[in-house]
């Protein structure tokens, strides 16, 4: 690689991990959210009588938003479980080449479904298709939330075959874990 | 090619995919893509993004993020640190206090949520380092935890139980009555067998390595016991809180598991001090994480459901069981194994949506009780949350103590496993442990 | 020619030809029927309890022909076709017999239309009414719900029951058992038939029932793929099309059947039944008038039209 595509590839990966953990925090807060909005809700109801037609969907929306939005922030942190029993068996050599198959098998899948989910929130929007609720939040939100965090997913699963599994493979060295 | 070869294919390539070394997430939803590309009309494709969305667009799954956070958050302050010290004073003579203690939290859990990987990760971010700390090993641990947060299921309230009682047309009451005493009893039984294995982890450590934490011995007077109460206040009107909320009717389980959140976060905020940034990014990040990695591989978990649904796989299964004409309990027998093996792949409420329909009146026939018959159901049920290579309760586990292996999660787990077989067989010879209860109330 | 299989999705409790959901009965009786009046040229998978595909979502899968057919609650695709929201309008549909007239009248010739731009063909006209079991006391009159916490069930639904001074409560159905249990819900507004299997009688102390009048009549057919559709031969489809017809008094009766058992089933768990008369129904119309229809007017360019067809049906 050139030094100038190494300099653009480090700032991109660099951008896309800052991104990412905001990402983190994102999907945090908006678990929190939800909780609050919850809360909220119960006792409107509970002590003033007053139920909201909007608290339960809105907090699906954000559960929904905040699984997808932490998707690629949850891989960077090898936090996606996996089973790693076959890691003692197999030398390290095959290991190597399993982990860059196992990226690749799920980078294709990742970046199959954003691009079907990208497809979906443009049909649900082009279509203006609304929840049938009395809130009726636009179908399109939770769809483009599906789609973004796909889309960081598989951006990230690229990041980590670069210079994770093609990098070990060239220096034979270990790096990371599956 | 037929339907059989079919589902060998299917479950094969899952396991494949499975020991990859990829995520379980994109393994099932991997396996779902390709057989949805190699044997499905293209048309299905465009189903995917909505497969997703339907799955996740349920309120009730809500409750494992919030759950999630309140263990995140009561296990970044002192309040479980406090908690673990208290049961420990107070039974420190029993052997395998601390994991008894942690079974009967599971269950207390158990009865405020319907949902089992939200059980497991209200405990296990409390529970597991407290008990690692005092030299339990990391398979004890983690199978205690993950078999204790099965109970979420069978205790009432029980998300699992009411799709049962609508498919099946039972009284959910009933069922719900149903599960009091067989839950208890199961939970009695897991602490039995936690004693027993902290015995024999002790009578290990006194054999060999010399020095271990639990080999250290302790005394406490009652003074230090009392001591401990106060701290316990916070952590008892939580609790309190809750219940009250759930059984007076502020909201449903559900909703009041966000009350539990909230008043989770207010607890470490206003009573323990836990509001500078660098203490609340960490809960953040990791009720994101684990959330995250869950919900992700239930919302996959419905892809591969849809596929395996679409070619008819799992109700050919049944259907041929069903037509064989066995005996009474050869088909009870069966009907277990078959609920066993899908319950190594697919998620519970799949299960009983797609296999009850076609099992059920052979159930009747055989004149077994719906009701015996729905708690038996649950308790394999159970088993499928913590069997590998799919067991929800397992990646919740993992997520929360990231560096126990999932080998050792998995033989932690495998007594558990073998206790809740019996445990059907004792149910299905005594049925009145099930029965009793409901019988009362006629 | 070779034998095709077509599979069928609903979302309610699965049983078998005899017993069980009528609306699972009826799926299998069309089945079965059509099996033989083609000699097993054509075969069904039935998948009840939504074991396939989501209940809201069967209407994508049918439309882009992925699913062969379903017995789908139209108004469920309200958020896709708004126009479908009138499968579930209050007191539109007066009555069992007129809500069958629909579909030789001008309103079914139009809602024929819109569903088949979508890609799905309605095969049975089935409508199902439904009834309400509450807590606390009776409900009959516009002025019994004021301040209840009150689950609708729908958009239109919840209009109507806001306007009458209630307090709409969203709750899923799957949760709909213990929100009653605890107070959370004091009355739930559904069809018969899941009235009883929601088993809802095991906490209500009332139930108001569709037996003499009611509000609450949702147009649930059979409805099939275009593109499934499309694939048969000409013989298959008028063998499709007329069992499908045949079916529609099986539905009905049924339907009928169920709003009397609702009234059993809860009278022996002890409840109160009560039924809604000519005057009461009067009342809720008018308010349905101010509020759910308007809105539907007002929110859908021919939203009027459809409301004045629905109307004229005798
Ligand atoms: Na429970
Ligand atoms: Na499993």
């Amino acid at each position: 690689m050139s030094v100038t595509a190494r300099f653009l590839w480090r700032a991109f990966s660099g951008a896309l991990a800052r991104l990412n953990l905001w990402m983190g925090y994102a999907s945090g807060l908006l678990v929190v959210g939800s909780a609050i909005v919850l809360t909220g809700e119960v006792l409107a109801r509970y002590f003033l009588g007053s139920p909201s037609d909007w608290a339960l969907e809105l907090c699906i929306l954000m559960l929904i938003a905040s699984t997808f939005l932490a998707a690629a922030y949850t891989l960077a942190a090898r936090a996606h479980v996996n089973i790693d029993i076959i890691d003692a068996v197999l030398p390290a050599g095959l290991n190597r080449w399993r982990l860059l198959f196992a990226d690749l098998g799920a980078a294709g899948l990742c970046g199959f479904v954003a691009v079907n989910a990208w497809r979906f929130a443009a049909l649900a929007w082009s279509e203006g298709w609304v929840s049938n609720s009395t809130w009726g939040p636009k179908l399109w939100i939770p769809f483009g939330f599906i789609a973004l965090g796909m889309t960081l997913l598989t951006l990230q699963y690229l990041v980590q075959i670069v210079d994770a599994r093609l990098a070990s493979l060239l220096t034979g060295g270990r790096h990371g874990r599956a | 090619m037929g339907v059989l070869e079919i589902g060998l294919m299917y479950l094969g390539a899952a396991l494949l995919l499975l020991f990859s070394g990829m995520p379980i997430a994109f393994a099932l939803g991997g396996v779902a893509l390709a057989f949805m590309f190699a044997l499905m009309p293209a048309n299905n494709l465009e189903n995917i993004t909505e497969t997703l969305y339907s799955e996740l667009n349920n309120f009730t799954l809500l409750t494992i993020p919030l759950f999630i956070f309140m263990g995140a958050a009561i296990g970044k302050t002192r309040a479980a640190a406090d908690l673990y010290e208290a049961a420990h004073r107070w039974l420190y003579k029993m052997p395998g206090s601390l994991g008894v203690a942690n079974i009967f939290g599971c269950s207390v859990f158990a009865a405020m949520c319907g949902s089992s990987p939200a059980t497991c990760a209200a405990m296990g971010g409390m529970g597991i380092p407290e008990m690692r700390k005092r030299g339990y090993s990391e398979e004890l641990a983690a199978g205690l935890i993950a078999a204790g947060g099965t109970l979420g299921i069978l205790i009432p309230p029980s998300l699992t139980l009411i799709i049962y009682g609508i498919i099946t047309e039972q009284s959910i009451g009933k069922l719900f009555i149903a599960g009091v005493v067989p839950g208890i009893l199961l939970a009695l039984v897991f602490a039995l067998w936690v004693m027993f294995s902290a015995v024999r982890e002790k009578a290990a450590a006194q054999a060999g390595r010399a020095g271990s934490e639990l080999l250290r011995a302790e005394f406490f007077t009652w003074r230090q016991r009392l001591e401990t109460l106060p701290r316990l206040l916070p952590f008892a009107l939580l609790i309190a809180l809750v219940m009250v909320a759930l059984y007076d009717g502020w909201g449903t389980p559900s909703e009041v598991a966000g009350v539990g959140a909230a008043g989770a976060l207010a607890l470490v905020v206003v009573i323990y001090g836990v509001w500078r940034w660098r203490d609340l990014k960490e809960i953040l990040l990791g009720t994101a994480r684990e959330s995250c990695m869950i919900m992700m591989i239930i919302a996959m978990a419905f892809l591969f459901t849809y596929v395996m649904s679409y070619l008819h796989i799992t109700q050919s299964m049944a259907q041929w069981l069903v037509g064989l004409g066995m005996s009474k309990w050869a088909y009870l027998f069966w009907v277990n194994v078959l609920l066993l093996v899908l319950g190594c792949f697919l998620p519970p409420v799949a299960i009983i949506l797609m296999v009850t329909p076609v099992i059920m009146p052979g159930i009747l026939a055989a004149g077994f009780d719906p009701i015996w018959f729905g708690i038996v159901l649950t308790i394999n049920m159970e088993m499928g949350l913590i069997t590998p290579p799919v067991g929800l309760n397992l990646f919740v586990i993992n997520g929360i103590a990231p560096d126990i292996t999932f080998r050792q999660i998995v033989r932690g787990v495998m007594p558990f496993i073998v206790i809740m077989g019996l445990y059907i067989v004792l149910l299905a010879l005594f049925p009145e442990i099930v029965m009793w209860l409901p019988d009362q109330s006629k | 020619q070779q034998a095709r299989t077509l599979k069928i999705s609903h979302q309610f409790p699965g049983g078998t030809i005899d017993e069980g959901d009528f609306r699972d009965r009826m799926v299998r009786k069309f089945a079965q029927e059509v099996e033989k009046r083609t000699n097993g040229q054509l075969k069904f998978e039935i998948y009840p309890g939504g074991s396939l595909v989501k209940p809201v979502e069967q209407w994508g899968a049918m439309a882009n022909g992925s699913l062969d057919m379903s017995l789908y609650p139209l108004a469920y695709a309200g958020g896709r076709v708004p126009e479908l929201n009138i499968g579930l309008m209050p007191a539109l549909v007066t009555s069992y017999e007129q809500g069958l007239r629909w579909k030789d009248a001008p309103i079914g010739a139009e809602l024929t239309r819109i569903v088949e731009e979508k890609g799905v063909k309605i095969i049975t006209w089935v409508w199902q009414a439904g009834g309400i079991a509450s807590r606390g006391k009776p409900i009959i009159n516009p002025e019994d719900v004021k301040g209840l916490k009150f689950r609708g069930g729908s958009k239109e639904m919840d209009m109507l029951l806001k306007a009458a001074g209630a307090s709409p409560t969203n709750v899923p159905s799957s949760e709909i058992y213990s929100a009653m249990q605890s107070g959370v819900l004091d009355a739930a507004l559904t069809s018969s038939t899941s009235l009883i299997s929601f088993r809802l009688h095991e906490h209500a102390k009332h139930v108001t029932t569709a037996r003499d009048k009611t509000f609450w009549f949702m147009f649930e057919p059979i409805m099939m793929s275009k593109a499934s559709f499309d694939k048969l031969t000409p013989e298959q489809q008028k063998i499709v099309l007329e069992v499908g017809a045949s079916l529609e008094k099986f539905g009905m009766e049924s339907a009928r059947a169920d709003d009397q058992r609702l009234a059993t089933v809860y009278s022996q768990a002890g409840d109160v039944v009560h039924d809604m008369n000519e005057a009461a129904f009067a009342k809720w119309r008018e308010i349905a008038r101010a509020s759910a229809w308007k809105d539907f007017e007002e929110r859908i360019p021919n939203g009027k039209k459809l409301l004045d067809m629905a109307v004229s049906v005798k």
